[in-house]
């Protein structure tokens, strides 16, 4: 066999690799959608016979804490704090953990909500940075349920640690303090934690949704508006598709590999057992699950990971490229160094649905598909350099990957729409399908380079951490 | 229209692999179109059944008004209303329109009371809706059926009960919860009497609604629940002690007691809550003995009781004072808050002896907070 041949054999299998991975990418969204289908259908169904109202006044509903790390979010913590304290249930209390901040959020906290220090039993079973200027109650009644707990600046994840050492209930919330939830948001979220007999539910995670737009007062939503920014528009595309197909998929499996920082539910117990959030990964939301999953497979204990996908928490979403790229950047760090941590779940079969099923396909379709992409841009450029390209072949390649990547996206919608309906304004419905048409040729190129920049970033720039997040504030003023 | 010799020629020198992504590319162009204008239709239906149900709801809500105020003296259907009986029969033909003609019931029966509650039970027995929830409890789906026990507990249909015991070990648990419901809420406490049978699991969220069921019912006579406190189910004897915490009821002590030793350790734990709960002063000996057989949930469950109940220095003050070193920090907190309230010299003088600074912040802790 000459030079020519084996060359002509190893661009052979290079196409076949690629072609390979671009189907079974296109027969994992496949499947996933039909799972996702089931799981809503059951998920409406059981719904539909389920009355909140009993644990509202139940002396069974357990405890629950809600905590709220802030680090300089002083232009919007009193409303935020205010909305926390809005929901709807009978047995919580709301931690705001002040993480060093060096702006006046602990002064304008301590003056709207009438603080003072107290003395407080800390049992610090997670190792955190010390407290700053103490633990505060309000003296007012009325707001009885907050505390909140000044120390030194350690990260999010730090924050959250500090929280899980505070509470005295057997299930936490951890949430974005500039999210807005609604009121009934933990009632739905605890009830799977209450629901369940034959195994122990770890974990519940909830649908994000974007607020950009949207009409907020007094911490409550009023009305949701399809963005007027593309960036954002596109990007409820992709909430969309991420928690309504693939989460939902996922959870059908029980195979959720990350709940959203933004919201998510968690037994306590097995969160501190675990040892809380990890302070070393920016990707601290998907990595306690993990581990959480982990540590019950290894205990042999039956679980689950529940998923809400009723709209619960709204966010505001990056409005501009810049905090959009550092955003995305962070989370292919956070998936990076998560996979990493616990590779040895790969593949193995003594972790069930997790080592088989939802690590190689993170590992497959999230780690990998920037590299793979990156790859495939790269060998085309070179071809377009070395040989005449095959303009026929490669737009039939082109246009099937673009009409799929756009009909996923169009059942992600069709599900909001049998679902949710939440865009139901006149001429929203067109917004959503152009949106969907131009979103691969618009975002993906963006995210794709977030994507790249994040595994640069984790490969030679290791010192960097969270990045900043600069934030409008959701209330309409 | 493209000539198929035409398409036959672009094809001619392909690969099939390149052949087959083509005609996927182009079946995923028509797959698209087609959801792009089903989108539309999908839309435009639901914006219309938005309306629909709209003025369908207020349709039946004056057909129902009309029904109840024609005839309010009398016990016998007056022409009016047999007449209203016709019309609705009629319109009640597609799923849809029952849903919401049933809703409306709904509705409309929790803003009246007394007789009217009747009278609405029976027109929705009067319209064959009844006999129709009936027929679903033999449907194959699950939610077919739960629709089924959820309506005849909304309208009270007493002769449903056989058909309904039969769900009540059904392997879904909506089902089984909504044939937990249908006994309470139409026969109170006395329904109670499905945990004879209960084969299988009651959940939390169960708990939460039989007893929220329970709560609202006019006569609250409470029946004698000892024996569900030793059934076999675990699930059984875990709802009945929430019975006993929500209703009081001391007078299962005896039983209480017997269950501290029993093998659930879910049931042992809520037990020992309960004891402290019902301020059980019996308890606390019979716990000292089995204390180094419980976990630690159960050991700081303890530990609350004998803060609650009290401690008498003679009889369970060296068992405390063993604990204050105690590796499990609640167990130290609660032996240490004893401590102080039965002897507080010996507190104030374990602030020398303790050089360890973790129970030293606890011990000027509780020294501060009372």
């Amino acid at each position: 066999m000459d030079a020519s041949s084996v060359m002509y054999y190893v661009l052979l299998i290079i196409h076949f690799l690629f072609l390979a991975y671009s189907f079974l990418v296109l027969l994992s969204y496949g499947i996933l959608a039909i799972f996702s289908r089931k799981e809503t259908i059951s998920y409406l169904r059981k719904n539909s016979f389920v009355n909140y109202k009993d644990i509202l006044s139940s002396e069974l509903a357990p405890g629950i804490s809600i905590i709220a790390p802030a680090y300089n979010e002083s232009l919007n913590i009193v409303e935020n704090v205010r909305s926390l304290l809005s929901a709807h249930y009978a047995n919580y209390d709301v931690i705001i953990v002040n993480d060093g901040s060096t702006d006046d959020s602990l002064d304008r906290l301590i003056k709207a909500y009438n603080l003072e220090k107290v003395e407080y039993l800390i049992n610090e079973r997670i190792k955190t940075k010390p407290i700053r200027a103490g633990v505060f109650k309000s003296k007012n009644p009325a707001f009885e349920k907050l505390i909140v707990v000044d120390k030194e600046n350690g990260g999010k994840a730090d924050a959250l640690n500090v929280g899980l050492n505070i509470s005295k209930n057997d299930y936490v919330a951890c949430i974005d303090v500039d999210c807005l939830l609604m009121e009934d948001s933990l009632q739905k979220m605890i009830k799977p934690f209450l629901e369940y007999t034959d195994r122990r539910v770890i974990a519940s995670g909830g649908v994000i949704r974007i607020a950009n737009s949207c009409i907020i007062e007094d911490g409550k939503l009023m009305d949701v508006n399809y963005p007027k920014i593309t960036l954002v528009r596109l990007q409820i595309l992709e909430y969309l598709r991420s928690f309504l197909l693939g989460r939902m998929a996922w959870s059908k499996l029980n195979g959720l590999l990350v709940i959203s920082g933004a919201f998510g539910m968690f037994d306590k117990n097995i969160a501190i057992k675990v040892g809380g959030y990890n302070t070393k990964t920016v990707g601290e939301d998907m990595e306690i699950v993990v581990r959480m999953r982990r540590y019950m497979e290894e205990q042999k204990i039956e679980y689950k990971v529940a998923y809400i996908p009723d709209p619960l928490c709204w966010t505001e979403a990056p409005e501009n490229y810049k905090t959009f790229i550092s955003q995305r950047n962070r989370w292919t760090r956070g998936t990076i160094e998560t996979l990493k941590e616990h590779r040895v779940i790969g593949f193995n079969p003594k972790y069930r649905v997790l080592g088989m099923l939802s690590f190689p396909y993170w590992f497959l379709f999230e780690r990998m598909a920037p590299i793979v992409e990156v790859l495939g841009i790269i060998y085309f450029t070179l071809l377009l350099f070395v040989r005449n390209i095959q303009w026929d072949y490669a737009l039939g390649f082109f246009l099937a990957a673009y009409f799929s990547s756009v009909i996923y996206t169009l059942l992600a919608v069709f599900s909001e729409e049998f679902t949710f309906h939440q865009y139901k304004k006149k001429g929203e419905g067109f917004q959503l399908v152009l949106s969907a048409f131009i979103e691969p040729l618009l975002l993906h190129p963006v995210v794709l380079y977030a994507a790249v920049k994040g595994n640069i970033d984790y490969y030679f720039n290791k010192n960097l951490k969270w990045g900043e997040m600069k934030r409008k504030g959701l209330t309409n003023k | 229209m493209v000539p198929p010799l035409l398409i036959n020629s672009f094809f001619e020198d392909f690969p099939s692999i390149v052949i087959i992504v083509w005609v996927l590319a182009i079946v995923f162009f028509f797959v698209l179109i087609s959801l792009v204008f089903f989108l539309k239709v999908v839309r435009f239906r639901l914006r219309k059944e938005e309306l629909f149900v709209e003025t369908q709801s207020k349709k039946y809500e004056e057909n129902i008004v009309d029904y109840l105020y024609s005839n309010e003296n009398s016990h016998e259907l007056n022409s009016a209303q047999k007449e209203i009986i016709d019309k609705l029969k009629l319109s009640l033909v597609r799923s849809l329109d029952r849903k919401i003609f049933i809703n409306t019931l709904l509705k409309l029966k929790g803003e009246v009371s007394g007789n009217m509650i009747t009278v609405i039970n029976q027109l929705y027995k009067d319209l064959g809706l009844a006999t129709q929830a009936q027929s679903k409890l033999h449907s194959k789906k699950w939610h077919i059926i739960a629709i089924g026990i959820r309506d005849l507990r909304r309208f009270k249909v007493l002769e449903a009960q056989d058909e309904v015991a039969k769900c009540i070990n059904h392997s879904k648990m909506e089902v089984r919860r909504q044939a937990y419901l249908y006994f309470i809420n139409l026969f109170g406490f006395k329904g109670l009497d499905f945990l004879d049978e209960l084969k299988s699991s009651i959940s939390i969220w169960d708990q939460i609604g039989i007893l929220d069921a329970l709560q609202g019912m006019e006569t609250q006579e409470v029946p004698d629940v000892r024996k569900w406190l030793s059934s076999e189910n675990d699930y059984v004897v875990l709802f009945t002690l929430e019975l006993v915490k929500a209703y009081n009821l001391r007078e299962t002590q005896k039983e209480l007691l017997l269950l501290i030793k029993h093998e659930n350790k879910e049931i042992r734990l809520k037990t020992i809550r309960l004891l402290n709960y019902l301020y059980i002063i019996e308890a606390k000996q019979v716990l000292i003995n089995t204390y180094e057989n419980l976990t630690i949930k159960e050991k700081i469950a303890v530990f609350e009781l004998l803060e609650n109940i009290g401690v008498e220095v003679r009889e369970e003050g060296a068992f405390v004072l063993k604990h204050i070193n105690s590796k499990v920090f609640e167990i130290k907190v609660l032996a240490l808050k004893i401590l102080k309230q039965i002897d507080i010299s010996k507190f104030i003088g374990l602030k020398n002896e303790t050089n360890v600074l973790a129970n030293l912040k606890v011990i000027n802790y509780l020294e501060n907070n009372p």
